[in-house]
């Protein structure tokens, strides 16, 4: 396959997307396939080398297209979609509570997680503040306060970069989730 | 290894090429290809990512009579490599724990 069939074919394969995308993908692919020659491959070796098309166009495809266009259909809906679509409403609103509360769940524990870290930084520097303007004549409490407000900041400060770190993973999973299930919905598709 | 994980890597190590001098696509590839496997299908995305999130500027050169994509690295992509780094000094924390419990079984 030369460079020309090879574009005109993954061409076919994309022709679902928006132009503008279409000929980025496409532009993109010419580039490389003319920068493999500039580097000495034959044209035949320059394509075969890029891999699987029919991969190279479901990679593109999913990054492209947004999660509603693969769940809301492409053709006007005919009766019998319609009367199966009132019939299983409440399934369907069962199912978006579920994935609603679940994301919610998910955003609240991210957020529940700063928060604490945040209340421990804040209980640490009251504390500190009120051992220092504190009224009560016992100075073995005022000296027990400080120590405890600079623990409860150091573990504010330390726990910070790790509850960073599972937020960006959970948000990663989520993001992973959701292409696993853009991959379902657009081979079902295909 | 983790799809997660090396997507993440993939995002800092391109972005660490192009923080060294303004690349292409192919020549991208040819820096990382030392370091690590990648291929052109999968550095599309990644570039597309990039630049959607601002990491990442595009601007097109001629050269031998046609237009050449380069890249160059964006405030934004600095400070992501940063914060890959940040993060990976408390993966390596966490890694250190987890080892330790395993070793201690």
């Amino acid at each position: 396959m030369n460079k020309l069939e090879y574009l005109s074919e993954l061409g076919a394969k994309l022709r679902t997307l928006p132009r503008s995308e279409l000929n980025k993908v496409l532009s993109y692919y010419s580039e490389i396939i003319d920068d493999r020659m500039e580097d000495g491959m034959s044209e035949v070796h320059a394509v075969c080398g890029l891999g699987d098309i029919d991969e190279i166009a479901q990679e593109a495809i999913l990054e492209a297209t947004p999660f509603s266009n693969l769940i809301i259909p492409s053709r006007s809906l005919s009766t019998v979609d319609i009367l199966l679509l009132v019939m299983s409403t409440p399934l369907i609103i069962a199912l978006f509570t579920l994935i609603l509360v679940f994301y919610a769940g998910i955003w609240l524990s991210i957020i529940g997680l700063f928060l604490l870290d945040l209340s421990f930084i804040l209980v640490g520097i009251t504390g500190i503040i009120a051992s220092i303007v504190d009224f009560s004549e016992n100075s073995a409490i005022q000296i027990l306060m400080f120590i405890v407000s600079l623990i409860a900041i150091g573990i504010g400060i330390f726990a910070y970069s790790p509850i960073k770190v599972l937020s960006q993973k959970i948000v990663g999973l989520t993001t992973w989730f959701m292409r696993k299930i853009k991959l379902r919905l657009f081979r079902k598709r295909v | 290894m983790d799809v997660q994980l090396k997507r993440g890597l993939l995002e800092a190590c391109v972005l660490t090429v192009l923080s060294k001098e303004d690349s292409y696509g192919y020549k991208i590839i040819k820096d990382l290809s030392e370091h690590i496997k990648v291929t052109e299908s999968t550095l599309y995305p990644i570039l597309k990512r990039l630049e959607t999130q601002n990491c990442v500027s595009v601007y097109s050169i001629e050269h031998n009579g046609r237009l050449r994509k380069y890249y160059t690295i964006e405030q934004q992509g600095k400070d992501k490599i940063q914060d890959f780094l940040d993060d990976w000094a408390s993966l390596l924390t966490l890694h250190k724990f987890v080892q330790e419990g395993a070793n201690s079984e």
